[in-house]
């Protein structure tokens, strides 16, 4: 197992340094990629999904190995035009991905906390004057990463229902991640900023507080691409569904992400009103 | 200007004396063998590398304490100056992440680069809100740390306030450890550095000090070398001179004594022959009284001779005290007598107080205590023409142990002193008084009789009134003995033969007028004098007609009376004659020598016939036989001071003399009633003394006492 474990390993920093023609080779003969996006650092995401990789690997005719895009967009990209078999994706890559090369097969969907659906929330220091969203104007705001669903989309939209646009904010900076605007607006170089619930739950007791929370947004989705084969597609998607019930199960699953629950089918209509928000926002 | 200087200090140079080191100093330098001043220098050596690396130690822990002190601070300073540097890199850094607003990387950075460095406790980063950035806190707390503070500006108007507290005991782990480095290479150093320095001091510095310091240890050997040449030298010098002195004092004086004795020997004659004509009763009364001027001179060169051969014996300090046992109560009766009749010669009198405690028998030097008394009572008979001398003899404590203190009191109510003469009197050959006074003395008495009085370890004090009179007195501590009291030899009258069987008395000396005195004193008497001219002789005769007594002189030609009197003490059959030394000799070792070879007594020369008749009674133990027995008892009776008056028509002729102012009739009349009786001898001789002296008003009150007396 140790052995498989290291040989993966290998096999994946190979992977990432491989130009992409030899990959394709190798995908089309041996192995199935499974793609994510840069929200950590490739080591990071390496440790959260060997577990699943694994699962799969065993599962499935053929190993899987991990491929961390260099961007969000880069991901977005190598999905669309099938690089990889399989994938996990956020909402709003998800939304942008369909737009732009249309539909792909939807695999499942995560539930965290019992719930397939996550929040965001629009953040200020604990003392800070302003009230509500209108009081932003002329004011510091942080974002995550642009193409962040929670830390720049659906806050995006949310401001701009209340009739704040970004022209009227007297700056405005995407910060990468969602812990940097936690501290942005603590340190006090914001004065607001957008974070998903967990991360506004990270710091809570530091000096922040919610000036307002995001509409609900279906969390992130596993998908695949025309590169894997059909015929497995339900195969696959058992496979996922089956973490629920799987002894290892829970371990593959909070190993991603702590918060994670469980596994659930998943509609393209799921994302409907993220598709709207993204679109209103663009 | 300058030479005159270079002058002065020239021959201050010269004159100042080469500075003699003290004579401990260079004491051990002189004649101790090599080995043992190599074995000083190694000591020394030794001594000096002991100092020197104690020095050296004193030095290097202060160094090291120095050091170590200076090394922390510097330490301290270089970490701060280093964390500082730190948070120079630290600082762009974070001002670089701010700027692209890359907290969490800051914040992870910091949390790690915290976790890397150990020394590190706890790490703040402050927001100019005060939102704790980073709050880092080490797992095991420290006990002592230090701060290290830093804003870092990120913005325009934010900052961070970084603080690190580092842990002061990992610091100090270093600043021990380097310590310890330190030590070791300071050691190092100074060992290397002491040993050279050891090495250039004994070997380059010490050598050519030591050959300087030995070349002034020669000078100065040198200069102490002249020096006790020089003592050595001026001892020799004073040697001599001592020796000189010491014979010039010997010489002084045997010349004294030669003197006094060559001096003695013709007084022998002539005092002699006065008393040998005194007992003539062919004289006349002006015959007499030339005699007696004979004898009065003779005493006088006498008292002189001995006056000043006891001055010069105490000033050499060869006067000594020989204490005897005798009879207080006897001794101070005679004396009385004495004066007595003395006082009687003149309108004085005399009076004898006495306690009744006096204790019988003392111990004391009584030729000395005599000689004071004699001195200092005769001249309060000399001082006082009118009224009173009282001798008091007191004993001061009554309490029974022994030694007594005497007080004895010459009192008299004579012409006195003023305070001026009383500072003089004690002076040698001071005489103060009217002229006619002094002829009397030699103005030695008073020296000698304090100094014999303070050899008794007494004072002699006085106090005089001038007009009133003087009073003269000492206190003497003196040891109570039993003592018998002597045979009383008093005047009994003229000696005119002795009882018994005829004596035959042999008279040995080289000088014949020596001789005749003995023979004119003894002759008379009824002895048969036989004579000799020197010991040898001396020896001869004895042998041949066996004498009953000696009286034999010391210094002899052919063979001395010391070598004669141990020749006849060897003989069985002469061991038990009696034998005198008369000699002129003053020598008090004679008389002891006279003693240890046998003699029986000693008859100091000028003879005095009284002095001889009172030994031969006790030696040879005859019986005097004297002129009048019968009037022994009425003198024996007379109390002292009383003068017994010639009878009624005496008195008359006396009267009638002194109205007539026939002063040589009066003194002729005295001597007619002077052949009278003896009892009336007192009374004539005071007529012969005051007619001499022309004191008509005295005479008259004298004879109209009595004449009134008679009526």
């Amino acid at each position: 197992m140790q052995k498989i474990f290291l040989y993966l390993f290998l096999a994946t920093f190979l992977c990432l340094l491989a130009p992409i023609s030899i990959a394709e080779q190798q995908n089309v003969q041996k192995y199935y990629v499974f793609g994510v996006h840069p929200y950590l650092t490739a080591k990071e995401l390496l440790e959260r999904f060997t577990l699943l990789v694994n699962y799969l690997s065993a599962e499935l005719d053929k190993p899987v190995v991990l491929r961390v895009a260099k961007t969000y967009a880069s991901h977005i990209e190598l999905v669309g035009n099938n690089q990889v078999d399989i994938a996990y994706m956020g909402p709003a890559p998800y939304v942008k991905l369909v737009k732009n090369y249309g539909h792909k097969p939807l695999i499942a969907k995560i539930q965290v906390k019992g719930q397939s659906t996550f929040q965001g929330a629009i953040i200020v220091a604990k003392n800070s004057p302003i009230k509500t969203l209108a009081d932003l104007r002329g004011k510091g705001f942080a974002f995550g990463s642009p193409n962040s669903t929670m830390s720049h989309f659906v806050p995006r939209f949310v401001l701009w229902k209340a009739g704040v646009t970004v022209p009227q904010l007297s700056h405005y900076k995407f910060i990468k991640n969602h812990d940097n605007v936690v501290l942005g607006v603590l340190l006090g170089e914001f004065e607001a900023g957008a974070v998903k619930k967990d991360v506004f739950n990270r710091y809570a007791k530091k000096g922040i507080k919610v000036l307002t929370w995001t509409p609900p947004i279906t969390v992130h989705v596993f998908v695949a691409t025309q590169r894997f084969p059909s015929q497995k597609l339900d195969k696959l998607r058992t496979l996922f569904l089956e973490l629920n019930n799987h002894r290892k199960g829970k371990t593959i699953l909070t190993s991603i992400k702590k918060s994670i629950t469980g596994v659930t089918t998943v509609k393209d209509e799921d994302y409907d009103e993220l598709r709207n928000i993204l679109q209103t926002v663009e | 200007m300058v030479g005159k200087r270079a002058l002065r200090f020239g021959t201050m140079f010269e004159r100042v004396p080469p500075a003699y080191p003290p004579y401990e100093t260079t004491k051990h330098n002189n004649g101790v063998n090599p080995t043992m001043s190599k074995k000083n220098a190694s000591l020394q050596h030794g001594r000096l590398f002991f100092l020197f690396i104690l020095i050296l130690l004193i030095f290097f822990v202060f160094a090291s304490l120095l050091v170590a002190s200076q090394q922390r601070n510097l330490l301290l300073e270089n970490e701060k100056q280093h964390d500082n540097l730190e948070f120079d890199l630290i600082g762009e850094f974070i001002s670089e992440s701010f700027l692209k607003n890359d907290y969490v990387a800051v914040r992870q950075f910091l949390q790690n680069w915290s976790e890397k460095r150990e020394y590190i406790v706890t790490l703040t980063a402050t927001a100019k809100n005060g939102f704790q950035f980073v709050n880092y806190t080490r797992k095991n707390p420290a006990e002592n740390t230090y701060l290290v503070k830093r804003r870092v500006s990120f913005s325009q108007d934010n900052y961070l306030d970084l603080e690190i507290a580092n842990d002061l005991a990992s610091i100090e782990n270093i600043i021990n450890e380097l310590n310890w480095q330190l030590l070791l290479i300071f050691s190092i150093i100074m060992g290397l550095l002491g040993f050279i320095l050891w090495i250039t001091l004994t070997k380059i510095a010490l050598i050519p000090l030591e050959r300087e310091i030995s070349k002034r240890t020669e000078e100065l050997r040198q200069h102490r070398d002249h020096l006790e040449q020089l003592v050595l030298e001026r001892t020799q010098e004073l040697a001599t001179a001592k020796e000189i002195a010491e014979f010039a004092s010997r010489a002084k004086s045997d010349f004294l004594s030669n003197m006094s004795h060559e001096l003695r020997t013709p007084l022998n004659g002539i005092l002699g022959y006065a008393q040998i004509l005194r007992r003539d009763k062919e004289l006349s009364t002006q015959q007499l009284d030339g005699v007696n001027i004979i004898q009065q001179s003779g005493q006088h060169l006498l008292t002189l001779i001995n006056d000043i051969l006891d001055l010069s014996k105490i000033e050499a300090r060869k006067m000594e005290l020989y204490a005897t046992a005798f009879h207080l109560p006897n001794f101070l009766e005679s004396l009385a007598g004495i004066i007595n009749m003395r006082a009687q010669e003149k309108d004085t009198t005399f009076i004898y107080e006495h306690n009744n405690a006096l204790p019988s028998g003392v111990e004391a030097d009584e030729k000395r205590l005599r000689q004071v008394l004699i001195n200092l009572l005769g001249n309060a008979v000399k001082f006082t023409d009118q009224g009173t001398v009282t001798l008091r003899v007191s004993v001061l404590n009554d309490t029974p142990p022994t030694p007594k203190k005497i007080r004895f009191e010459i009192i008299d109510t004579g012409v006195g002193m003023t305070p001026e003469q009383l500072d003089k009197i004690f002076l040698p050959f001071e005489q103060v008084g009217e002229t006619e006074r002094r002829a009397a003395g030699t103005g030695l008495g008073l020296t000698i009789s304090r100094q014999l009085v303070e050899l008794m370890e007494s004072e002699l004090h006085v106090k005089s009134e001038l007009e009133k009179g003087s009073t003269f007195w000492f206190d003497l501590t003196l040891p109570v003995v039993t003592a018998e009291a002597e045979f009383k030899s008093s005047r009994r009258g003229e000696i005119i033969g002795y009882q018994g069987k005829r004596r035959k008395v042999l008279v040995v000396d080289d000088k014949h007028a020596n001789r005749l005195v003995l023979h004119g004193m003894l002759k008379p008497l009824g002895f048969e004098v036989i004579e000799a001219v020197n010991g040898k002789e001396e020896v001869e005769k004895a042998c041949e007609i066996h004498p009953d007594i000696i009286l034999t002189d010391l210094v002899m030609p052919v063979m001395t009376g010391f070598e004669a009197v141990q020749k006849i003490r060897q003989m069985p059959e002469l061991k038990d004659i009696i034998i005198v030394a008369a000699s002129a000799s003053v020598f008090e070792s004679d008389q002891e020598r006279c003693k240890i070879i046998g003699c029986n007594g000693f008859l100091p020369k000028p003879v005095e016939a009284d002095r001889l008749f009172c030994l031969m009674e006790k030696l040879l133990k005859v019986e005097w036989v004297y002129e009048d027995t019968k009037t022994e008892t009425i003198e024996e009776s007379s109390e002292v001071g009383q003068l017994v008056p010639p009878p009624a028509e005496e008195i008359a002729i006396l009267f009638e003399l002194v109205m007539d102012g026939d002063m040589r009739g009066i003194r002729k009349r005295a001597s007619v009633i002077e052949q009278r009786a003896p009892e009336l001898f007192p009374f004539a001789r005071k007529l012969q003394s005051l007619a001499k002296g022309f004191q008509e008003k005295q005479l008259l009150a004298l004879i109209e006492q009595f004449k009134e007396g008679g009526k």
